[in-house]
């Protein structure tokens, strides 16, 4: 029954290698998506390229559907999941932080890493902005700490608890919404690919 | 055209469909999918809650017990363990129920043996509550082992789920008697293995598109 007891199975060191491994394989998946090359990335920000919709919708569905599929079969104890709280106002202004840092730099932490791996040069400078980033905010958390406590604290909170439906339909209902949005995406890139005459942003 | 993509589409949407159709199963129908494997995890004493850890889960404050007892309401009336509230193994059985317990809980239910309490630990259990448990030997384990054997040996002769109540008390004082919280002291000393894991509040704020 999943989740697995990897410590227990394989040991703390046979966990750790399958944690990289895990890692490894994450990263090839997005350089095999293109996401290694920050032209692919920042194009979904001019509607130009839409893979990064498309990819992260997909990784959704399929992990939702393994994991609403799984608990009705029995075999995924959902209830030991981690569910990551809900802090809205810090999740929104962090998504805002987020979102111009990556327009701007072309990547997000885990496409940086990708890139740097394949040596790109703009991935290395991202790399190092990233740490730089990270230790600044560091370093001046207790500053922001009231405000992420705080600030639209729900806890634990999940769309069918949310909604009061059942996690089966809120499955088909994110599936129907990934599709339309593809579909929309697909006539969107059609679209600018006519304007700018077939050629790429 | 059927391509590829297409066909991928077709599959998550009729996946979809199926577990919105099929895929919220009852308490009743999650309890008999499982019940071989709640009946080995019981078996191996996953859930079972020695009553010096209770004593000691209880009077930890940074922790939210939700201490369950499925004991009748006269039996609850005459003793109880300290902040130990009653319900029913039908409450038990609502998804209500279920989703109103919190879910940063750790829930412990307790009958007069383990009868009811294993049924009750089954159907939370089946129901994905997370850190349900159920106290060791239940509340003839609990006088037991904190030296009230004085208090046992009443003797009767239909049980069902083997869980009838065996223990006298001359008064109906809830949780007003000594045997209701024996305190933290009575744990100098004791050695027992601890089923909870606790750890440090952690804050998580990680998330990442990737």
């Amino acid at each position: 029954m999943f989740p697995l007891d990897l410590d227990a199975s394989v040991g703390h060191l046979g966990a750790n290698a399958l944690y990289v491994l895990a890692g490894f394989l994450f990263g090839f998946a997005l350089e095999q998506a293109g996401f290694g090359n920050s032209k692919n990335l920042a194009a979904q920000f001019y509607l130009r390229d839409m893979r990064v919709l498309k990819v992260m919708f997909t990784a959704i569905v399929t992990a939702m559907l393994l994991l609403v599929g799984g608990d009705a079969l029995g075999l995924v104890r959902s209830e030991v999941l981690f569910v990551n709280p809900t802090h809205l106002w810090p999740g929104i202004v962090g998504g805002l932080v987020f979102g111009v840092g990556f327009v701007v730099g072309g990547y997000c932490p885990g496409t940086a890493l990708v890139s740097l791996a394949t040596l790109k040069a703009d991935g290395l400078f991202f790399v190092l902005g990233l740490f730089v980033g990270v230790t600044a905010f560091g370093e001046s958390v207790g500053l922001f700490q009231a405000f992420f406590d705080a600030s639209g604290n729900y806890g634990e909170l999940t769309l069918p608890a949310l909604l009061g439906v059942s996690p089966g339909l809120v499955a088909f209902g994110v599936v129907a919404m990934a599709l339309a949005m593809f579909f929309v995406a697909e006539r969107v890139e059609a679209h600018f690919a006519a304007r700018d005459g077939g050629k790429p942003c | 055209m059927l391509t590829w993509k297409r066909a991928g589409a077709l599959l998550a949407l009729l996946l979809g469909a199926a577990l919105w159709l099929f895929g919220s199963p009852s308490p009743e129908e999650r309890l008999a999918a499982q019940a071989a494997a709640l009946e080995a995890r019981l078996a191996a004493g996953e859930a079972q809650l020695e009553p010096f850890e209770l004593l000691e889960l209880g009077h930890n404050p940074g922790l939210r017990l939700e201490l369950l007892d499925l004991r009748e309401e006269n039996e609850f009336n005459l003793f109880h363990i300290l902040d130990a509230r009653r319900t029913t193994l039908p409450e038990l059985a609502t998804p209500a129920f279920a989703s109103g317990l919190p879910r940063d809980a750790v829930v412990v239910l307790v009958s007069n043996g383990e009868g009811r309490a294993r049924e009750g630990w089954k159907l939370l259990s089946a129901q994905r509550v997370p850190r349900v448990y159920l106290l060791a030997g239940g509340i003839h384990g609990w006088l037991q082992a904190f030296g009230f054997q004085a208090r046992l040996g009443l003797t009767r002769g239909d049980c069902p789920l083997d869980d009838c109540r065996r223990y006298t008390f001359e008064a109906a004082l809830g949780d007003r008697h000594p045997e209701s919280d024996p305190g933290v002291q009575s744990l100098a000393g004791r050695e027992f293995t601890r089923k909870v894991k606790l750890q440090a509040s952690a804050r998580r704020k990680a998330g990442s598109c990737g």
